[in-house]
């Protein structure tokens, strides 16, 4: 075994929301053509046949208001435009016509192909390019949060596609279950109770005693308690506070601040380092739920069916679907001084040495390291990619070869 | 004492971000609708009108309402700490 692997204790999973990978990551390809991110002559038709051009144009709020479509019907269009939807290979052509249906305004519909300058997310984009940034991460369902992010805790969705809540409908545990059983620690460590969780009330109500406050998340970095699998969520909304101060949502769910989530995301970065033992035995993944319906232009590629299907009224789109192809593509970010710098994941472009991952390879890596076989896993999570392999070195980097984020 | 060259120091948000009067989105709906079907399994006395809930803010509450409920916890009111 590696001697990363050999010090790895703990998997930390921080999952954002709602954001594409040209959207976040694409402009790195100017500065790295390995990076499978945008040249610039990526475009879109708008709704008057002209074409609507990528554009470096993002801004941190107020500009995807309001928030892009991304229910199964507008990710279908979003995907497959001009066609109905599949079979096929998804043409990346409908992002503009999609936003374009929700307020009628050409203008506005051309702002879903705007992506950020890579100086203006400066802790995604040093962490990308510090560490491995994975070109070909694409999120479980081309469909919304709900069903996208079970398929980070169960490997599934039970059949859901849509925001609605769903029940356990076995025989697929969570990883936190599977853990606690295998003799394992594991947490879900919620922002605060205002924020609290998304998608697994369920889980909160039974199992009350995996979830804690991203107060003891830090808590539990500075202590070096950390359980050996945590899964932490942002904040979601713009509340009060303890003392009645501001917390602003960190999310970065349009039209949330990215600014705060960046500083969310360095926060959970800054915990694990400031800690040099914990540093040296921590694998940090930083991954979006979603795309939110923000343009990215690589197709998903198709994917062992799920064993679930939705039917055609459930899709809302006039065919069923077989979780036999994944959503669109996200960014996602491996983070251990045992990563080499600069490592880049090939993706879908690369046709001899590409790998394809999604959010069942969270319960697929965590349950293959630590409890040592998937048996029980989901069938997506059997046969899906898993990462820690990347954590490649004979020996950490030094501190001064890692970044630290002044906040 | 010499700088350190790999300390990245991170932008603040503009003072004017925080907004707790925004309408919710369809996920945040879509979280307090997850807690209301549990709120209406627990057979409580009086349910919350969920329908009331239009900002971010008034989810937050309702939100941490349910979820120190579930946890057997106070809730987390502003002024007060998290209860763990």
């Amino acid at each position: 075994m590696r001697a990363g692997l050999d010090e790895l204790k703990h998997i930390v999973v921080l999952m954002m929301e709602n954001r594409s990978f040209d959207h976040m990551l694409g402009g790195l390809w100017a500065q790295d053509s390995r990076i499978a991110g945008l040249t610039g002559k990526e475009a879109n038709p708008d709704t008057n046949g002209n074409p609507a051009p990528v554009r470096a144009m993002a801004t941190f709020q107020g500009q995807l208001d309001p928030d892009p479509d991304h229910h199964f019907p507008a990710v279908n269009k979003q995907l497959f435009f001009p066609a109905a939807g599949p079979p096929g290979t998804p043409s990346m052509q409908g992002f503009v016509q999609s936003y374009f249906d929700q307020q009628r305004n050409v203008a506005q519909s051309q702002k879903i192909m705007y992506y950020f300058r890579p100086e203006k997310l400066p802790v995604l984009t040093t962490l990308a390019r510090q560490f491995a940034v994975f070109n070909g991460w694409f999120c479980s369902i081309p469909g919304p949060t709900t069903c996208n992010r079970a398929f980070a805790h169960y490997g599934t969705s039970f059949g859901q596609v849509s925001l609605d809540i769903f029940y356990w409908k076995g025989p697929y545990l969570s990883i936190y279950e599977r853990m606690l059983q295998a003799g394992h620690t594991a947490k879900i460590y919620y922002y605060d109770q205002q924020s609290s969780t998304i998608e697994i009330v369920n889980l909160l109500r039974n199992q009350p005693q995996i979830f804690a406050t991203y107060d003891q998340f830090l808590d539990d970095c500075k202590s070096g308690i950390l359980p050996d699998y945590s899964f932490v969520e942002p904040n979601y909304s713009d509340h009060e506070g303890p003392g009645g101060g501001e917390e602003l949502a960190s999310d970065q769910h349009p039209d949330h601040n990215v600014q705060a989530g960046e500083i969310f995301i360095a926060s959970v970065y800054n915990a694990i380092h400031a800690n040099p033992s914990l540093w040296r035995n921590t694998a940090l993944l930083i991954v979006y739920d979603e795309h939110g319906g923000i343009y990215d232009h690589v197709p998903p590629p198709a994917c062992k069916p799920d064993g679930f299907v939705a039917s055609a009224a459930d899709t809302g789109t006039g065919f069923p679907f077989a979780f036999d192809r994944l959503g669109v593509r996200v960014p996602a970010i491996l983070v251990s001084p045992w990563i080499p710098k600069a490592t880049v994941v090939p993706g879908t472009e690369d046709t001899a040495k590409g790998r394809v991952f999604e959010h069942a390879s969270i319960p697929a890596t965590v349950s293959k390291f630590f409890i040592g076989n998937n048996d029980s896993g989901a069938p997506r999570e059997k046969t899906c990619d898993t990462f820690l392999d990347l954590l490649s070195l004979d020996a950490a980097r030094p501190d001064s070869d890692c970044p630290v984020f002044s906040l | 004492m010499k700088k350190k060259s790999n300390v990245i120091r991170i932008p603040k948000p503009r003072h004017n971000a925080f907004n707790k009067h925004r309408p919710i989105s369809t996920l945040l709906r879509m979280q307090v609708r997850h807690f209301h079907e549990i709120e209406k399994q627990l057979l409580l006395a009086e349910l919350t009108d969920i329908e009331l809930i239009k900002t971010e803010g008034q989810a937050a509450e309702y939100v941490a309402k349910m979820t120190a409920r579930l946890l057997g916890a106070p809730s987390s009111k502003p002024g007060r700490k998290d209860a763990r």
